[in-house]
């Protein structure tokens, strides 16, 4: 009886899915090749991209790595992705405010690093992209970053055999539309994961703090946690925390995407993984050195109606107190993450450009 | 013992589930031999006069405007009928961008089970899970340029052209409608029925024909007055994104006409 009823279940479900892959045509868009399995460290909570309708696969991967390091991205050839997200800098933009686009002009807000952004519902300093896989489009379409079209892009891409094999690997079939090149950097972009940094093997077990960074993690614990929260060191919030604006940039943040006028001068919580490597500091990279933000936060902080309230009095930080959470924010560098081989740029881009 | 009674009774209920499951898709397709053909067209008009890219029209405040550009998005696409259950449609995934430059977009062909229909109901923008849902192909590529991309989501209609009575540079018109964000949810669905004794019947091997018309002057002059002179462009999700589209909604109607082969 029960051999039948397995019989009876799996047939059915047979059925099923042989009537699903007839159907949906549009999963001959989706991958072949060898998979990937994403591994979420150990206390991460789960990923808020789970590579649905886009299984992390080897070649898809190498693909989504070609494109990030590719200058055809752009509309004259020099501002591939990586021309602002600088592995060293954990893929920020190493010492630059802001970054250098088409025709001599600059991004608009500061670069931050690029690592476990598969865990951000929504990017950017403001939020305003709500999908890991648009992402692309913003840089890309920005007159002041890489000024292309995907039209232009995709035509470039047509012209290049490396990529008509790198597709193929991917999908199975050399087809080049916009939605195989988003997939595909979404990939690469989302296997960037940062997480075995000191302060990750100690957590692990694997290694101690040392007499400055203990006392400079109970600090961060007590006054910084609450918004940089472990383990990603950002509750994804957005938050003012008492910057003026600049006037030239006019930048209020997140209000601009929702209009409201409460969300003013609110920006995303950044990540403080990496952050040795990631400086200048906040949203327009206005702070030179760790120091100098923590300088803001204990004496810059200006008062407004959508201040954070966890502010209202700054955060009072003694010198002590500086020197030992600088060193509690050393423990945050990820060496492996910045060095990884899987990361960089490929060996024949040179080739593909 | 007891588990494995368990055990019989979820495999055999998920089995039958199962079973069931692929009988009714497999209906659906025996079904679609039974199937009519039925063609929407949408028109283009401004109050009676077709629209034509570059003709200079007014609209109901006797404001002159030209237009060199007017897209939209169409989706979910279903027929309904007085009887439940009774109804038809296209897979709620497939979306149509009406461009007024490429008249091939102006049609839309499903094949509709048999049946007598009161209306016609579909979709005007995009549902929010596929402003949601990363890197879309067909109708919602990015690269129909119909994407914000610095604040994510669609722009579910552009009529851009120009007009004297504009400020802006160049006096341009330019209404982008998009926004998926509760209380500005620019997509709604539109419902058109048929006139009563006028039915839509649809019969296997039979083609059919309806006809929308889409009326820009109810963009300018819907539930609110959007004058040019006041308001010549749109171009953020906002309450008057959502203003504009609640105008917009009201651009459909039926023609009289159900033509049928
Ligand atoms: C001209 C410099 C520049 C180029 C080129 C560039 N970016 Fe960026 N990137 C930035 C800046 C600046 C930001 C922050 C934007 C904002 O917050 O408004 C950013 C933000 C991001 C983010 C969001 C990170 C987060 O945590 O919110 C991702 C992901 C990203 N870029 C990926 C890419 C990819 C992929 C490419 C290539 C298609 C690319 N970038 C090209 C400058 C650049
Ligand atoms: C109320 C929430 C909040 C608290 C508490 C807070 N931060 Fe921040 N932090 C932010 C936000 C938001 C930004 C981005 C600011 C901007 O650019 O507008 C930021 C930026 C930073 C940056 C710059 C990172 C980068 O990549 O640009 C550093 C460093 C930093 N904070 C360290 C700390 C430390 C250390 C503490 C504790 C003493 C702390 N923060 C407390 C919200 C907070």
């Amino acid at each position: 009886m029960k051999i039948l009823l397995v019989i009876l279940f799996i047939s059915s479900a047979w059925l099923q899915f042989s009537f699903l892959t007839k159907t949906k045509k549009e999963d001959r868009a989706s991958l072949i090749g060898t998979p990937i399995r994403f591994v979420v460290p150990k206390g991460f909570p789960q990923p808020v991209y789970q590579f649905k309708n886009n299984t992390l696969t080897k070649e898809g991967f190498e693909l989504g790595r070609f494109l990030f390091y590719d200058g055809k991205l752009s509309r004259d050839g020099n501002f591939p992705c990586a021309s602002c997200h600088q592995q060293f800098a954990a893929f920020a933009t190493f010492e630059h405010r802001l970054s250098h686009g088409y025709n001599n002009q600059f991004s608009y807000r500061n670069a931050p690093g690029l690592f476990n952004v598969a865990w951000e519902k929504e990017l950017h300093w403001d939020g305003g992209i709500n999908h890991i896989e648009i992402q692309p489009l913003a840089p890309i379409t920005n007159p002041h970053e890489m000024a292309e079209d995907l039209d232009d892009i995709i035509r470039k891409l047509k012209k290049d055999s490396t990529y008509h094999k790198l597709f193929k690997a991917a999908y199975g079939d050399p087809g080049i539309n916009s939605q195989r090149i988003l997939r595909a950097l979404a990939q690469f972009t989302a296997s960037l994961v940062s997480a075995n940094s000191k302060y990750d093997r100690v957590m692990r077990g694997e290694d101690s703090f040392s007499s400055y960074e203990q006392p400079g993690y109970q600090i961060f614990q007590q006054k910084c946690s609450s918004c940089h929260r472990e383990p990603l060191f950002t509750d994804l919030s957005y938050r003012n925390t008492g910057i003026s604006v600049d006037s030239a940039l006019l930048d209020y943040g997140r209000m601009r995407i929702t209009g409201n006028k409460t969300d003013s001068l609110k920006f995303k919580v950044p990540s403080l993984r990496n952050v040795f490597l990631t400086g200048p500091y906040g949203h327009d990279g206005r702070f030179p050195t760790i120091s100098s933000m923590l300088d803001h936060y204990n004496s810059g902080v200006i008062n407004s109606l959508t201040l954070d309230p966890l502010l209202k009095h700054g955060i009072p930080l003694s010198n002590d107190d500086k020197f030992y959470l600088i060193a509690f924010l050393g423990t945050l560098t990820d060496t492996s993450f910045v060095n990884d081989k899987r990361f960089s740029a490929p060996e024949s881009v040179g080739e593909v450009k | 013992m007891k588990t494995f009674r368990h055990h019989h009774i979820i495999l055999l209920s998920m089995g039958v589930l199962l079973l069931f499951g692929s009988f009714t898709h497999k209906n659906l397709r025996l079904d679609a031999r039974n199937n009519g053909e039925l063609k929407i067209h949408f028109s283009a008009y401004s109050n009676q006069s077709p629209l034509i890219i570059g003709k200079t029209y007014s609209n109901s405040f006797q404001e002159k405007f030209t237009i060199d550009r007017f897209r939209f998005y169409v989706g979910g696409i279903r027929l309904f009928s007085g009887d439940a259950g009774a109804e038809s449609g296209i897979s709620a995934d497939d979306y149509f961008l009406f461009d007024l430059a490429d008249s091939a977009s102006e049609e839309i062909t499903i094949s509709s089970k048999a049946g007598t229909y009161n209306g016609i109901e579909f979709l005007f923008g995009v549902d929010s899970i596929h402003n949601t849902g990363g890197a879309q192909a067909g109708a919602l590529d990015p690269r129909r340029g119909m994407f914000w991309t610095w604040n994510s989501g669609y722009v579910i209609l552009k009529l851009e052209g120009t007009s004297p009575l504009s400020n802006l540079p160049g006096h341009a018109i330019e209404y982008h409608v998009g926004g998926y964000r509760r209380p500005n949810n620019v997509s709604q669905i539109v419902s058109l029925a048929f006139q009563k004794g006028k039915e839509l019947k649809i019969e296997s091997g039979m083609k059919n024909q309806v006809n929308v018309h889409v009326n820009v002057d109810k963009l300018f002059n819907g539930l609110t007055s959007i004058h040019i002179n006041a308001t010549p462009s749109c171009n953020t999700p906002g309450p008057l994104a959502k203003m504009i589209a609640d105008n917009c909604k009201q651009m459909f109607s039926l023609d009289r006409s159900i033509e049928t082969r």
